[in-house]
């Protein structure tokens, strides 16, 4: 079943434009959702949740048209964004108890596990728990009411690489019983790496592509040459970097032979390398 | 099950490490037919990859009849008899030997060092 | 909208909306306009929107499993609790004002006092809280409360004027129940003017991106 689904949307203000966004994701999976500061992540993410007026376009949540079942669309997901930043005086246990009144599936038993598992002190105030512990108390106060769709912005730009690997860790447990799905907006696409099953690429506010991981990486060679590229090869090339003494490149795998016969380096590419000279392009 | 998974740049893909290293293992006996293998999302949790290869890969295992799958119980290792596994095993090998074979004819080897080369290696 | 409530209350009010509730005691200051005593509770309520604000209760709430209208109707409901609350409060203070020194000299807390008040909270919060919804960030506290200041001027100096002036400051129980009417009316400008006051807000906040 598909936890999401956008269609065409978009959104327009003086000078930038969300145009025309499409994607899904199905129940069981983690969706990174990348691009450059400013590429619009952060726009999808409001407007498909209802905080910025879409333009045009819909959007399915959990199977229900999410603007005509709002409510009960939002009792289903849970949504961060950035860490947890509200009520920075308050204690957790005092927001918890409001929280919960919220939903009608809260679920008590389930709360006290997850304080437990993420090692989160109730009596603390929110601005006594670092970045990690905020976005983890986020992610339990959406696991006990029994989100199932988990959309994060931006959750690890705030953390070290230590507590960004537990997240991603905590992500994979997160989705493993295949009922739930997440989908997490990122620059630091090394987070993607290992736990992302799908991509979804933003820039300029377009959809540049949203595939499985796997067939994105596969879709691509890296190619780096010494001196200038020939005129018939360069056509081939895509955001094409040069430096004085050679260049690098992408190429699509497609085109990967041709690159090598004509005496180019030929390697995989990362999320990485595909970012950065799709960005150059 | 023992199960390695190497994500540096240039390794091979995540479902072609885990189809070679599932496949061999079933293949060497190591693991045993009608055994149960992990469910798809608890190997993808621990070895920290994605759900897509794994399945990917047990895909590939199935459709080389190397594993089986119960609806609503997982999958399994299919009981193959040892005549079965020897066909297998040499096929399998016989196939990778082609592909090297080639590499030692470029470099101009003869079969003679070759084999000699093979004695030293085993002894 | 129960749940919504709580966490007004609970979270997003400032301190000071409960401690100057108290300031109902001002009215035992002598000679004093007492009106001033209810200008503290608008400015508690600036301060509410105020630490609504820099906690980031907009962002907070609007995720939650509400509508918009219900976020905007709440906080409403809330404001006019406050203000009932500090006027009852007020009530038994007037009674001991009146039994510790008779007439003021300035406007008296007395029946068309309290619904004076009710018309002072109603142009505080038309003024107020339909403005901050146009941004659901932006607060203007120093309009409407000017406004409110002339108002309180204006009702002060009503006490001085001839004929209306004696029927407004009278403090004899026969004299308070003819102010009766100013009180109802004032009520009833109160509860509407909140009820509009409420329905500008929802529109203006519909139509926020936040």
């Amino acid at each position: 079943m598909e936890l999401l689904r956008l269609e065409g949307l978009t959104k327009r203000y003086d000078g930038f434009t969300l145009d025309n966004v499409s994607f899904a994701l199905e129940e069981g999976y983690i969706m990174g959702f990348i691009g450059r500061n400013g590429a619009g992540k952060t726009t999808t993410l409001k407007t498909m949740l209802g905080l910025v007026h879409p333009d045009g376009g819909t959007v399915q949540m959990c199977g229900m048209d999410f603007q005509k079942n709002e409510r009960a669309c939002r009792q289903q997901i849970g949504v961060v964004f950035g860490e947890f930043d509200h009520y920075p005086k308050k204690k957790l246990s005092a927001i918890t108890d409001v929280y919960r009144r919220f939903y009608e599936q809260w679920d008590d038993a389930e709360y006290r596990r997850c304080l437990e598992r993420f090692e989160l002190d109730e009596s603390k105030t929110v601005e006594q728990l670092s970045s990690g512990m905020r976005v983890k108390y986020s992610l339990a106060l959406a696991l006990s009411h029994g989100a199932r769709l988990l959309i994060l912005d931006e959750p690890t730009s705030g953390l070290d690489p230590i507590s960004r690997d537990e997240l991603m860790e905590l992500f994979q447990s997160i989705i493993e019983d295949g009922t739930r799905s997440i989908l997490f907006s990122t620059h630091i696409t090394s987070d993607l790496e290992k736990c992302a099953d799908y991509i979804t690429y933003l820039k300029d506010g377009r959809i540049v592509c949203s595939m499985e991981h796997g067939a994105l990486l596969e879709s691509w060679r890296m190619v780096k040459g010494g001196g200038k590229p020939d005129a018939d090869i360069a056509k081939l090339l895509v955001g094409c970097r040069t430096n004085k003494f050679g260049f690098d490149a992408l190429v699509r795998s497609d085109d990967a032979e041709a690159a090598a016969a004509a005496g180019l380096e030929v390697s995989p590419a990362n999320l990485e390398d595909i970012m950065l000279h799709l960005e150059k392009d | 099950m023992k199960l390695t998974i190497s994500t540096v740049s240039g390794a091979p893909p995540i479902y072609k490490q885990l189809y070679e290293q599932v496949s061999a293992q079933i293949l060497s006996g190591e693991l045993e037919g009608d055994s149960a293998l992990p469910p798809i999302r608890t190997v993808a949790k621990e070895l920290r990859v994605s759900v897509i290869p794994v399945k990917q890969a047990w895909e590939e295992l199935e459709r080389a009849g190397l594993i089986y799958t119960m609806v609503g119980r997982g999958c399994f290792v299919a009981p193959l008899h040892s005549e079965e596994l020897d066909t297998r095993r040499e096929s399998m090998a016989f196939d990778k030997l082609m592909q090297e074979i080639q590499y030692y004819k470029q470099l101009g080897l003869t079969k003679e060092q070759l084999l000699e080369m093979v004695e030293r290696c085993y002894e | 909208m129960k749940a919504l409530i709580y966490k007004e209350f609970k979270l997003a009010a400032h301190p000071t909306c409960f401690i100057f509730l108290a300031f109902g005691a001002m009215l035992l200051i002598p000679n004093y306009p007492y009106y001033v005593a209810f200008f503290y509770t608008t400015l508690s309520l600036f301060f509410y929107f105020l630490n609504g604000r820099e906690n980031r209760d907009i962002l907070f709430t609007a995720l939650l499993p509400v509508s918009k209208a219900d976020m905007v109707k709440a906080r409403c409901t809330v404001c006019a609790i406050f203000e009932l609350l500090a006027v009852i409060i007020a009530v038994p203070f007037s009674f001991l004002n009146r039994a510790l020194y008779g007439p003021c000299p300035l406007a008296d807390c007395n029946v068309a006092f309290f619904g004076l008040t009710f018309v002072m909270f109603a142009i505080f919060n038309g003024l107020f809280i339909p403005r901050f919804y146009k941004t659901a960030y932006k607060l203007n506290f120093l309009v409407p409360c000017i406004v409110v200041f002339l108002f309180i001027g204006a009702a002060i100096a009503l006490v001085f004027f001839p004929g209306i002036g004696a029927y407004l400051d009278a403090t004899s129980p026969e004299g308070m129940i003819a102010q009766l009417p100013v009180l109802i009316v004032g009520l009833v400008i109160f509860i509407l003017g909140m009820v509009l006051t409420c329905r500008r807000s929802v529109r203006n906040f519909e139509k926020v991106d936040l």
